[in-house]
């Protein structure tokens, strides 16, 4: 990255919207000017390689009312409640919200009212723990929109929440820094979708920070789907807390960017909630993803799950760091943890770190973690079927990469992200040694 | 041969094993610098090279900066300074009998089953004529030696084989490799050496020598063991009797090299002072240890019991360099009252069709933190290797901890690795069908620990197996309940 000095004068000069977000900012832009760009050499970020991101040049991004064609990537179950942004800037044109329940709110904090401000200054940075946290700190340094999103007590959302990040071409070398404040009041239950899709092969830094905070017996579906450009960067961070008896599932899909990072954090704050980190990453070329979570039981008579899935084929490099911690009130914890990598080619590479860090005895914690290739036995039942090699093999691939897609609720989406798996798998099949 | 030959031989060797060596009653001074090294070589009257490895391990600790911010690990300063480097051998009080001993100690070795000899020998008793252990120790030696296997204190091979060992000291474990081993290659006191030429079976468990020649060999422990190609040996440190040392700091390094075809088992039993109940006192033992497997088809595997100690810092590793070579990490880590273990193991796979297995179990007691750190490494080059790991963790109480820190690494598309780990407590419906069946509580429990850790335990010679699940009974006494 440039002289931090020159991206700081850049924020500084910058004409930001949101009045009432300046304070918040200024702040955040003290606390970056003293954190120094995360390198190998700290634990957090050991394996990833940051080298390109260090060496671009970065701009803000800026507005500009572009033709984009949204429809590929709209979702028919999400007709009444997308939100799209493009290049970081809410397009009213392109989004829709309509029938929302009573007493919802589905807003972008431009959009948002005087009591929303409230609200919106109590819960940004509340559940991300941003410390030292280089990229969370730039986008709280230049955050200026996001999406507000508040279902009241005991209330569904009947159709999932699509927020749409697009990037465009004229966002080339721009930071861009999506927000997101998900509030799920008592027993409330929703569908929430974050999708990131570039529009074409260039370099951008986006680094999104997403909080959720759930209330007794919420339960809320979240997916993030990042789909970036295979040039982009994609730094994302988002922190949860699971109140007592609520359910959060999430599911975090990565198939682009040059280099993505994906820290997930879930908070299990009352009894007997539950919680799922899925996720799936299928990289080639020279891509290079990383995905840190921490499982935080912090009651007792909770349980989560996660199981996280990768294949990595070329040159590109899959790092996985899966935390479970137990504190020590948290007993009768019920976690379990898998992670499985398919490594298809010899310039790849695989790290990964399953961590337990376990306070209480009476628990039942474990974790698994696989790094093979596509079990021989396998493709030579799919033979003795008819079927040949390479057919077998991507078989195999889009099967195995389908059990995390397999989970989500959303039809169209689900389609949309099969056809993605199916071209990887025909992809990375088609040089393999018959 | 016959009695009366080996008691000939006895008489017409030097009486080397008594108290004629000569002691130095002079002051060492404390803390370390150049001249310090230099003293330390003078005195131990080394050959040259041998200042030139000290000086230089010395000069890349001045460099290389202490480790403080480990992970869960809460460490007081060691003040360096205040460390006398150099101690003459010592000669402990000589006790007439069993009876002047501390009864807490006898009842350790009681509960251990150590023969009665022995707990003379342990506590320091003059020991009768018949179990004379030099006398039975010679016997061995003299096996040894007609079989060409080479095993004596590394001062004293680097008097008489100067050529081997320089060939391999600091090979596998350089001399700049972390702070404590730069400390240890610098100051080190001494140690064993072992070295098993080609195509020879070391004709008995080094342990059994060991047992009977347990010498205090310091703070600076340094071990080297060297199996040519198709030779095998097997060795046993420590000892489960409690062992007390008046020093905070225990840097020891150990290196193993086989070759091809050669097979090292290397296993250790720690029962140093662990401190109190309120963590005062305790020996930190930060160790460094690793194997190269050189050959192909080479074969080194590591067996630990970690007991003792109120800091244990160690990953016995090993480098897979040969195709075909095996590299094993058996271990049991048990913490109680405010111990704390960060112990796993490295396996750096480097060789085609190499395979390595980890069981790791690791128990928590009372205030204890326990931590499984590991590397598994299978690099580009390392087609067609395997690595198996399994880590268990149980925690006994409310007030410990279970940590594992695995981390993974693959290079290439035609190898596999496998990582298995479980977080557990005894359960009480185990208990339960234990003491109905007549056993009482705390046998049950340590029938259970006993149990989970069985896959390490068949790794360690027969009689060390047994006495290590008493030590593990004795070790958790009151925490259970």
């Amino acid at each position: 990255m440039q002289a931090k000095e020159t991206l700081q004068s850049l924020i500084q000069n910058h004409s930001f919207q949101l009045e009432f977000l300046s304070d918040y900012r200024n702040a955040a832009l003290e606390r970056f000017k003293s954190i120094k760009f995360p390198t190998n050499r700290d634990e957090e970020w050991r394996f990833l390689n940051l080298k390109d991101i260090a060496r671009a040049d970065f701009k803000l991004s800026t507005a500009s009312n572009i033709q984009v064609d949204v429809t590929p990537y709209l979702l028919e179950e999400a007709i009444d409640s997308t939100l799209v942004f493009v290049n970081g800037f809410f397009r009213q044109d392109l989004s829709r919200i309509e029938n929302l329940p009573k007493g919802a709110c589905l807003k972008t904090f431009s959009d948002a009212g005087e009591p929303q401000y409230n609200e919106l200054e109590t819960h940004l940075g509340s559940l991300i723990h941003p410390k030292d946290d280089f990229f969370v700190e730039l986008n709280s340094a230049i955050v200026d929109n996001g999406v507000l999103v508040f279902i009241p007590k005991e209330t569904k959302f009947e159709s999932p929440v699509h927020i749409l990040n697009l990037v465009t071409k004229e966002a080339e070398g721009a930071v861009i820094a999506p927000r997101c404040v998900i509030l799920a009041d008592a027993f409330a239950k929703a569908t929430i979708i974050e999708d990131f899709i570039g529009l074409g092969e260039f370099e951008y830094l986006n680094i999104p920070v997403a909080e959720i905070r759930m209330a007794e017996g919420a339960h809320l579906q979240h997916y993030r789907i990042q789909r970036e450009s295979k040039k982009a960067f994609h730094i994302n961070r988002l922190g949860t807390k699971v109140d007592q008896n609520a359910d959060y599932q999430s599911y975090t899909i990565h198939f682009g960017a040059k280099v993505s990072r994906s820290d997930v954090r879930a908070d299990l704050t009352g009894e007997q909630s539950n919680s799922i980190l899925d996720g799936l990453v299928l990289i080639n070329g020279e891509q290079e993803s990383d995905t840190h979570t921490l499982m935080h039981h912090q009651q007792p008579n909770c349980t989560s799950h996660q199981l996280h899935k990768v294949v990595v084929d070329d040159k590109a490099h899959s790092v996985f760091n899966g935390k479970i911690w137990v504190d020590q009130i948290a007993q009768k914890t019920d976690s379990f943890q898998e992670n499985r990598n398919i490594l298809l080619s010899d310039n790849g590479t695989v790290d990964t770190k399953p961590q337990l860090e376990i306070f209480a005895d009476d628990v039942r914690c474990s974790h698994g973690a696989t790094v093979g290739q596509l079990d021989e036995e396998e493709v030579f039942y799919l033979k003795s079927r008819g079927l040949d090699e390479l057919t077998s093999k991507e078989l195999l691939i889009y099967g195995y990469a389908l059990e995390v897609i397999e989970n989500l609720e959303v039809e169209s989406l689900k389609k949309q992200l099969s056809a993605y798996v199916s071209t990887y798998a025909h992809q990375v099949t088609e040089h393999l040694p018959a | 041969m016959s009695d009366t030959q080996t008691i000939d031989k006895m008489v017409s060797q030097p009486y080397k094993y008594g108290f004629v060596t000569e002691i130095e009653y002079d002051e060492f001074p404390k803390g370390l610098n150049e001249d310090v090294v230099r003293e330390i070589w003078k005195r131990r009257g080394e050959p040259e090279f041998m200042l030139e490895f000290r000086l230089k391990a010395y000069r890349n600790w001045l460099k290389m900066e202490e480790p403080m911010n480990w992970p869960n690990l809460d460490i007081k300063p060691i003040k360096y300074d205040e460390i006398t480097y150099y101690s003459a051998p010592k000669i402990k009080k000589q006790l007439n009998s069993l009876d002047e001993v501390d009864p807490v100690l006898l009842e350790t070795y009681e509960k251990l089953g150590i023969p009665l000899s022995e707990q003379k020998r342990l506590a320091n008793v003059a020991v009768d004529a018949v179990f004379d252990s030099v006398s039975v120790a010679t016997t061995f030696r003299e096996k040894l030696k007609e079989a060409g296997v080479i095993f004596c204190s590394i001062s004293e091979a680097l008097k008489e084989y100067p050529e081997l060992v320089q060939k391999y000291l600091g090979s596998v474990v350089p001399s700049n490799d972390n702070f404590f081993a730069a400390l240890n290659s610098a100051v080190f006191s001494d140690g064993s050496f072992v070295f098993v030429p080609k195509g020879v079976k070391c004709p008995m468990e080094l342990n059994t020598y060991f047992r009977i020649n347990n010498e205090e060999s310091g703070q600076f422990e340094r071990t080297l063991i060297v199996a040519e190609e198709y030779a095998s040996v097997s060795y046993l440190e420590g000892c489960t009797a409690p062992q007390f040392s008046t020093n905070l700091l225990h840097a020891a390094v150990v290196e193993l090299v086989a070759l091809d075809h050669a097979d090292i088992k290397y296993s250790t039993v720690q029962n140093w002072y662990a401190g109190d109940e309120e963590g005062n006192g305790g020996i930190y033992n930060f160790v460094t240890k690793r194997g190269i497997c050189k050959g192909d088809f080479a074969k080194i595997s590591w067996t630990q019991v970690e007991t003792g100690s109120a800091i244990t810092w160690k990953y016995p590793s090993v480098i897979l360099k040969g195709d075909n070579s095996i590299g094993e990490f058996y271990s049991v880590a048990l913490t109680n009252k405010m111990q704390q273990a960060d112990t796993g193991t490295k396996m750096i796979h480097l060789g085609k069709n190499t395979s390595s297995t980890i069981i790791s179990k690791g128990i928590s007691a009372g205030k204890s933190n326990n931590s499984y750190r590991g590397l598994v490494k299978i690099g580009p080059k390392a087609t067609g290797s395997r690595n198996y790991s399994q880590c268990d963790s149980m925690l006994i109480g409310n007030n410990c901890g279970a940590h594992t820190f695995p981390y993974i690494q693959q290079q290439n598309s035609k190898s596999s690795i496998e990582h298995e780990a479980t977080t557990s407590r005894v359960g009480e419906d185990q208990i339960f069908y234990l003491q109905q069946r007549g056993l009482s509580e705390e046998d049950a429990i340590s029938m259970i620990i006993n149990g989970f850790c069985k896959d390490v335990f068949a790794e360690l010679p027969m009689e060390f197996a047994v006495e290590a699940q008493k030590l593990l009974g004795i070790k958790l006494e009151g925490s259970v309940g």
